[in-house]
Parts: structure tokens; C-alpha cells; sequence
């Protein structure tokens, strides 16, 4: 993104994902919250459910993680 | 301004796919509701007609699928698969810009749906979308005002 643009919350977690490192959330919901994992399950209500818990007022920003097998998509 | 959007490459797979933040809320929502709304990353899918959630993410949102309509679908493998068919409020925003509107999105099982799928109705004829392969990007520009509003961007 430009220098001068506002930069929001969900801006910094979808920015997160160009260097994140998704091998430990194979198959898995990832939570983030302004540019940071803050959880991951396989159960994308519980993930959604625990996230608002621990971070009320933020909105979590979810991301299937795709298996390993999953190369090719159609 | 041109909502541009780098392509996420998962480690995994290696592959790039033009993966998108999207804000969703239940139509009955205050936008401005703290606990209302999650933002979910959706594969923009030009050969997709409808945008698709799952039946998991309706409920987050507190969709009553009951009284949402019937209807099915089918994808690459042919066969037809029942969905509900409802309305969602969807917010694009990028840098600061955002736009609001409400848009058709059809709900089908958890099984079916590896992504949450930024379909072609309504999306497409409002923004002109460019996918910039070689730069793995792909770019919303705003064309056509009808059913959209601009607002503040969501900053929580």
C-alpha cells in the first residue's frame, strides 16, 4: 500500500499473510487481529467465538489455511 | 482509487490466489456494533455466478438459515447441491476507502466450500476487477454507484 493511505486494522492482517508462515495451521481457521495471529482451530465457530471473547470490540479477520495436498484449485 | 490487493501465496501450497479481506454482517446488523461483523479472507472467482459462504459463517453472522431461501448449485464436479439464498451486507476496503452495499450470497455446506467465493452477480458489475497475474494482484476500481455507498473505513 502507498505511505500516505490510512492503513486500518483489517488492512494490517491482510498485509500479514504475504510473510506469514502458515505450516502450523495446516487445515485450519487462523484468527487475526490487526496484523497478528491470535488463534486457530479447526472449528471456525469456535475460533470466531474464543477471538471475540478474548478480544471484544476487534474484528477478527479469518483464513482457511488449505491442506498441503491442496495445490490446485478449480 | 483502485482497491489493490497482493495475491496470498500459503506456504503450503506455493500456489498464489487472489485472496481478498472482506467485512461481512448480517443484514439486521448495526455496522457500528463492536461485536457484529468478522472479516473473512474470499477467493475472488470470476467463474463463480454467486458469492458463496458457508453454512459455518452464516451462522457466525447469525443468519437464520430456516428462513432463508432454497435453492441449489453446482460447480466444477456437476452435480447439484441444495443451498439457502439470502442477503449479507459486504463491505470492500482498502487505504482508507470503503464501500458498503448489500449483496446476494448463497450458504452451502461446510464439505463443499474450500473458500468463501467473491462471486460475479452484483460485485462484478460495479467494480471493474483486474487480475494482474504476472504482478500476482488483483485491483477493484469503482465504476457504477448503483446499491453502493461509500463510508468510513471499519477501524476495529
Amino acid at each position: 500500500m502507498a505511505g500516505s493511505e490510512i492503513v486500518t486494522p483489517i488492512d494490517r492482517s491482510f498485509d500479514c499473510l504475504a510473510t506469514l508462515n502458515f505450516g502450523p495451521y495446516q487445515d485450519q481457521f487462523i484468527a487475526i487481529i490487526d496484523g497478528k495471529v491470535v488463534g486457530h482451530n479447526a472449528s471456525e465457530k469456535d475460533l470466531v467465538k474464543d477471538t471475540r471473547d478474548q478480544y471484544p470490540g476487534k474484528m477478527p479477520f479469518i483464513v482457511k489455511v488449505p491442506n498441503r495436498s491442496e495445490v490446485n484449485y478449480i | 482509487m483502485v482497491l489493490s490487493f497482493q495475491y496470498t501465496t500459503s506456504s503450503m501450497t506455493g500456489v498464489p490466489k487472489p485472496i481478498i479481506p472482506v467485512i461481512l454482517f448480517n443484514i439486521s446488523d448495526d455496522i457500528n456494533d463492536p461485536d457484529s461483523g468478522i472479516g473473512m479472507g474470499m477467493l475472488v472467482d470470476s467463474g463463480a455466478d454467486i458469492t458463496t459462504i458457508s453454512e459455518t459463517t452464516a451462522e457466525i453472522l447469525g443468519i437464520d438459515l430456516t428462513a432463508a431461501q432454497t435453492s441449489s448449485t453446482s460447480g466444477i464436479g456437476g452435480s447439484n447441491i441444495p443451498v439457502r439464498v439470502t442477503e449479507v451486507v459486504m463491505i470492500l476496503q482498502r487505504g482508507g476507502e470503503a464501500y458498503k452495499f448489500i449483496t446476494m450470497v448463497q450458504i452451502i455446506n461446510d464439505v463443499n466450500l474450500k473458500y468463501s467465493l467473491l462471486g460475479r452477480d452484483f460485485i462484478f458489475s460495479r467494480f471493474d476487477i483486474t487480475f494482474r497475474e504476472r504482478k500476482n494482484r488483483v485491483e477493484f476500481l469503482r465504476k457504477n454507484n448503483d446499491g453502493i455507498k461509500k463510508i468510513s473505513p471499519i477501524n476495529r
